[in-house]
């Protein structure tokens, strides 16, 4: 026996079904996305397929582990070749020297099962959360208030300061900064928290490994007041796709988000500020107003995004980041600030996760936590093929108990009035497309004004979502 | 549960095939080992003795996997390559290995391409070569094994006998191995070794344990503290012995020094150690199994793997530092004899290089401290081992194993890419040293140990051996040799006395200079010394405080202050029996603040007897540190940078140049190209002794 503890982040601590999934979507220590002998590794949506196909038959991945791997793969989706399927599973070896790679180099895995995995995610990207995490340094900051900063890379150097600033007063807020870690006004945000003694969080587009052994970040990641992330196996290089893939990732991450500078139209930071008014609306954006940091910001002020109030002490930035803010400077709404599931996905985990109450919890073989997320999530199991429903915020429900008939209802057409107005339209154009009363259509949007996810527009009474 | 591709018929076929032998049957335990293989995800540990057929149950395992369209074997050792006779068995077979090294990397590529094509069912590679970053990040990890054999498995243990600091990753490695068999084999394993296998391989271990006994062998221990008499102790009894043998020494020099003594002495003797290129290597195991030789004088290089079952004997001419890595190398005699012999010869000299061995195993704690020290302050890109040797004066052996054992932590305090060494954001663990404390302690109670086998009356060694590895005792038999006349001849030993004092060991020329090592002699960054800067080969008179004129030679520099006058004579012997060409015309020598009269007095009397001309052509030019106390090339050169002045006029023919010891030999690379600077002929270094450990 040896003296010696187990290492902090051995190899020893990924579970079974963290090693399957790894087995089935990542390069692990290759380049590029080709797994074994010309192989490509799974997409996100075979993978969800897969997972799909074994949650039928009561299965998981950690089950493609052991004698039961022909079985399976026999009854896995035909679209998904079983020779292609076999030689990924048969990366054991490369799986093993990958793990112990990423442990050498302080580099964690996190799968969707895993304790240390952020909630947020899975509330907020839903089958668009990554299957598997690597991280490096401190993962209890996922779990921490947070504000995004994000920005181009060159940056004025007076707009630097104030975004270092800016991450000095969220580091006396006890507020965590998230950004991208590449250079300029994401570097200025974590440096500017991390010297002011403060936490910061880098959702990295680089490869992993290399981001984690930068001198700049070495002291904060020592004393845990770091965390380096990225979906994506720690060798890859930087991408452009990639970058653009990780905005959600951050945003995803935060409380509240601030735009430093974007051009206009084109770019990481336009693209992904634009995905978040648009589409995926994980926290109110902000943006700076300052001319300096290009013409983006007030295309973005446009499109819906809020000015930043420059809040001057710690105590307002933690108001600004509890509150909802308005698009234009004029109104005061507070809305819902946290982080909410979706009804609908509360419907379909409730249906398909075990309950973890009372007598009902039927004590299987081994008590497996991690069986119930990643595998038979329905959420990423769904994925496949279907186009992706649109994201709604609203009221979490209390998890554990199935909607009735009138909450569906109710659920259901928050979700079609949500996708209609991405364009303005008035009451009579709503009537038109559900097919029902006025009056029905007036208590349905006005629920959603409440819940500050449309916008009422007048002369003539219009309604727009956020 | 788990499937098998164990064939019964199938794996007789092909063992009847690999040993060439139509009617050959399996060994005790091999088919079940075979079978446990098989079982798709299986953990089997196997530990018997060498020759027991280990390489059978995987080149049949291997094959029986391939029959079953599954992907190849991966085998991990520390063996260079498979022996001659693994290789023609495995032809036999059908089965195709390679095996990738640090001395095939003109093969790599290939290698690689046929791991793409899917042309290999075994790769054979060391554990050093697994943790590199081709093996890792390149082609080959693609390789995607069925099974994986690690051989002298041992060694994951920290209760292993031999510390060999890769196989602490193989260690990690093998607790999350999905989908693989995994193969741990072993010659030696104590209980405690077999524990901790047990707990790294997990519960489903299948374990198969032969015994230890030895019973061909009679051994014998014989304390003879000088080098004289058991050079003739060697000498008498070696050409008495039927058959051809093994001589162990500690050190590659004694190493060469016995075997040059039994060549002179007319027996057909090479010394063999890990220096020597692997053709060479080669060849002479070759020799020694035709029996072209009598006698290979090794160092532990000749170790694991090697295989010649009638081989007679195995002599150490010094103790080794532990039972087990004793019991290893005499258990390579007599595997397919009667009766052999090992014979454990123990000098004055064991307890010193042992200590030496045990206290270099590990980096000190100011060791680790510097290089992290020095890697903090590193850019962005990190820092080549030449330039962590400008800030850090420590050997670069030193250096380069301080950074390979922080880089196997996990997590590792630093880490290196593409030969740039970077800190990475961990601390090393306080557990580091933990281990490192423990190993070193575990290796005086082995190093105690062995002494007590020494001590131990005829007849009783074996059983000795058995019980300190966990073996079952009783079954050993009593020794079957009577043992050997332990007498000296003492006119043998005269000669033995008068060889070591004539070992005229060669010095070689320095031939490049350290890389930023020298500002004024390499300007423009040119590291070659031209053949017309650089010394002629020279030769030393002795090795320091070894038999022969060690002795002397210390005692003329730290006591008397004057070297004797015997040493003058010697030295005319030597330039006598070397007769360097061109012959020097004349006698200089290298300056010393510390002692400014010793070499100049020594150099002056040698010129005078050899009737040549003594000039001070060389002065220091500056104070600087004593080189000995510069541990690498780099600190070595720089502190030589502009220490020595050379005389205004020389004389223009061939010179020697004296000095008392050599080391590093920079000192008279330096002064050599000064003098050719200045105009003298070709320069013929002398020095009385050569230190430092010269293994």
């Amino acid at each position: 026996m040896t003296l010696a503890p187990a290492p902090p982040m051995g190899p020893a601590t990924l579970s079974d079904n963290t090693q399957a999934v790894l087995l089935l979507t990542s390069p692990l220590l290759a380049g590029g996305d080709s797994g074994a002998a010309g192989a490509k590794v799974l997409s996100a949506g075979e993978y969800s397929q897969l997972a799909k196909s074994l949650l039928q038959t009561k299965h998981q991945p950690a089950d493609l582990l052991n004698g039961s791997k022909e079985a399976l793969l026999s009854a896995a989706p035909p679209e998904l070749d079983q020779a292609r399927l076999n030689q990924l599973l048969s990366r054991g070896f490369q799986l093993s020297q990958a793990i112990e790679h990423w442990a050498n180099r302080s580099i964690t895995v996190i799968g969707r099962a895993d304790e240390a995995y952020p909630r947020r995610y899975k509330q907020r990207l839903k089958h668009q959360a990554p299957p598997l995490l690597y991280a490096c340094g401190n993962p209890e900051l996922l779990h921490q208030p947070a504000l995004a900063v994000v920005g181009s890379r060159a940056t004025t150097e007076a707009l630097l300061q104030q975004t270092e600033q800016i991450g000095a007063l969220a580091a006396a807020a006890g507020i965590a900064i998230v950004s991208g870690a590449a250079r300029g006004v994401d570097e200025a945000a974590m440096v500017g928290a991390l010297q002011a003694g403060g936490y910061a969080i880098g959702v990295v587009a680089d490869s992993l490994e290399k981001m984690c052994a930068k001198p700049i970040w070495r002291q904060a990641l020592l004393d845990g007041r770091l965390l380096l992330l990225s979906s994506d196996a720690p060798s890859a290089r930087f991408q452009v796709w990639r970058a653009h893939g990780r905005n959600k990732l951050i945003y995803a991450l935060a409380d509240a988000a601030l735009v430093m500078s974007s051009a206009k139209g084109s770019g990481g930071t336009w693209e992904g500020a634009v995905e978040q008014l648009t589409k995926l609306q994980c926290c109110p954006l902000y943006v700076v107003d300052d001319p300096r940091g290009g013409e983006g910001l007030a295309a973005l002020h446009d499109q819906g995004a809020a000015l930043w109030p420059y809040p001057s002490t710690a105590e307002r930035l933690r108001e600004v980041i509890a509150s909802q803010p308005s698009p234009t400077n004029a109104s005061h709404e507070t809305c819902e600030p946290a982080p909410a599931m979706s009804a609908l996905e509360v419907v379909q985990e409730s249906l398909l996760e075990p309950r973890p109450s009372g007598a009902e919890q039927s004590s299987a073989k081994e008590p497996r936590a991690e069986t119930t997320e990643v595998e038979m999530n329905p959420v990423a199991a769904s994925d496949g093929g279907e186009p992706p429903a649109p994201e709604v915020e609203l009221e979490p429900l209390s998890v554990g108990l199935s909607m009735t008939p009138a909450e569906q209802l109710l659920s259901l057409a928050n979700k079609l009035l949500l996708e209609a107005l991405t364009e303005e339209r008035t009451e009579d154009e709503l009537e038109a497309l559900l097919g029902c009363t006025k009056p029905q259509i007036k208590a349905w949007c006005k629920n959603l004004v409440s819940e500050g996810l449309i916008r009422k527009l007048n002369k003539p009474v219009r309604y727009c979502k956020r | 549960m788990a499937v098998s591709v164990f064939r019964h018929a199938r794996a007789l076929e092909l063992l009847r095939l690999g040993s060439g032998n139509p009617s050959a049957d399996f060994r005790d335990g091999q088919l079940e080992a075979i079978q446990a293989v098989c079982s798709q995800g299986s953990r089997v540990l196997v530990v018997q003795k060498t020759g027991w057929g280990k390489s059978f149950v995987y080149f049949i395992s291997t094959l029986l996997y391939r029959d079953a369209g599954m992907g190849p074997a991966l085998l991990i050792s520390p063996l260079l390559s498979l022996m001659r006779n693994q290789v023609a068995a495995a032809q036999r077979m059908g089965l195709r290995a390679v095996t990738v090294n640090s001395e095939n990397q003109h093969h790599w590529q290939a290698v690689e391409e046929q791991v793409a094509a899917g042309e290999i069912d075994l790769l054979l590679i060391s554990p050093e070569r697994l943790h590199s970053e081709r093996f890792i990040l390149g082609p080959m990890a693609g390789l995607n094994p069925s099974l994986v054999v690690i051989d002298e498995a041992h060694c994951i243990s920290d209760w292993g006998h031999d510390f060999r600091p890769d196989y602490r990753r193989l260690g990690r490695l093998v607790k999350t191995i999905p989908n693989v068999s995994l193969l741990a084999t072993t010659a030696t394993a104590s209980q405690r070794v077999m524990d901790d296998l047990a707990t790294e391989l997990g519960p489903s271990l299948f374990q198969l344990r032969g015994d230890l006994n030895r019973a061909s062998l009679t051994l014998q221990t014989l304390k003879l503290n000088s080098q004289t008499a058991r050079l003739a102790w060697l000498a008498s009894t070696i050409p008495t012995m039927e058959g051809s043998g093994i001589v162990y020494t500690l050190t590659k020099r004694d190493a060469r020094v016995v075997a040059g003594w039994l060549k002179e002495c007319g027996v057909k003797a090479e010394a063999y150690f890990g220096g020597k290129d692997a053709a060479e290597r080669e060849r002479l195991e070759e020799a020694l199994i035709q029996d072209d030789l009598d006698v290979l004088v090794a160092t532990t290089a000749l170790g694991m793997g090697y295989d010649k079952p009638n081989l007679a004997y195995v002599f150490h001419y010094q103790m080794p530092g532990s039972v087990v890595a004793y019991y290893q190398q005499v258990g390579r005699a007599g595997r397919a004899l009667q009766a052999a012999r090992g014979v454990l010869l123990s000098g004055r000299e064991d307890e010193r290089i042992n200590q030496f061995f045990i206290n270099n195993a590990f980096p000190t704690r100011s060791d680790v401290q510097e290089v992290l020290i020095a890697l903090d302050a590193a850019p962005e890109e990190g820092l080549h081992i030449n330039r962590l040797m400008e800030t850090i004066n420590l050997s670069e052996q030193r250096i380069q194993q301080t950074l390979k054992l922080l880089s196997l932590e996990v997590p590792a305090p630093v880490g290196s890419t593409k030969g740039m060494w970077q800190r990475l954001p961990a601390d090393l663990a306080p557990a580091f040293w933990q281990r490192v404390e423990r190993l070193a302690q575990r290796r005086e109670e082995e190093l105690s140990e062995m002494q007590t086998f020494l001590k131990l009356p005829y007849g009783s060694h074996m059983p000795f051996v058995v019980r300190a590895l966990d073996g079952d005792p009783s079954t050993v038999t009593a020794p079957t040799l009577a043992p050997l006349s332990e007498a000296v001849d003492q006119a043998l030993a005269i000669q033995a006395a008068e060889y070591l004092k004539r070992l005229d060991i060669p010095i070689g020329p320095r031939q490049e200079w350290p890389l930023w090592g020298i500002p004024s002699f390499a300007p423009d960054r040119n590291k070659y010394i031209g053949t017309k800067r650089q010394a002629q080969w020279g030769r030393a008179l002795c090795y320091w405080s070894d038999a022969g004129w060690g002795d002397l030679v210390e005692q003329g520099k730290y006591r008397d202050g004057v070297f004797d006058q015997s040493l003058v004579d010697a030295c005319v012997a030597l330039v006598g029996r070397w007769n360097p060409s061109p012959r020097p015309e004349w006698v200089c020598c290298i300056p010393s603040s510390r002692h400014p009269e010793l070499v100049p007095d020594f150099a002056a009397r040698l010129a005078d007897a050899l009737d040549l001309p003594f000039y001070a052509a060389l002065a220091k030019a500056r104070q600087n540190e004593q080189q000995k106390a510069m541990q690498n090339s780099t600190q070595q050169v720089r502190n030589l940078d502009g220490a020595f002045a050379v005389a205004q006029e020389l004389p223009s023919g061939p010179c020697l140049l004296v000095d008392d010891m050599v080391d590093s030999r920079w000192t008279f690379a330096v002064a050599a190209w000064q003098l050719r600077a200045a105009g003298s002929g070709p320069v013929f270094p002398l020095a009385l002794a050569q230190t430092g450990q010269g293994r």
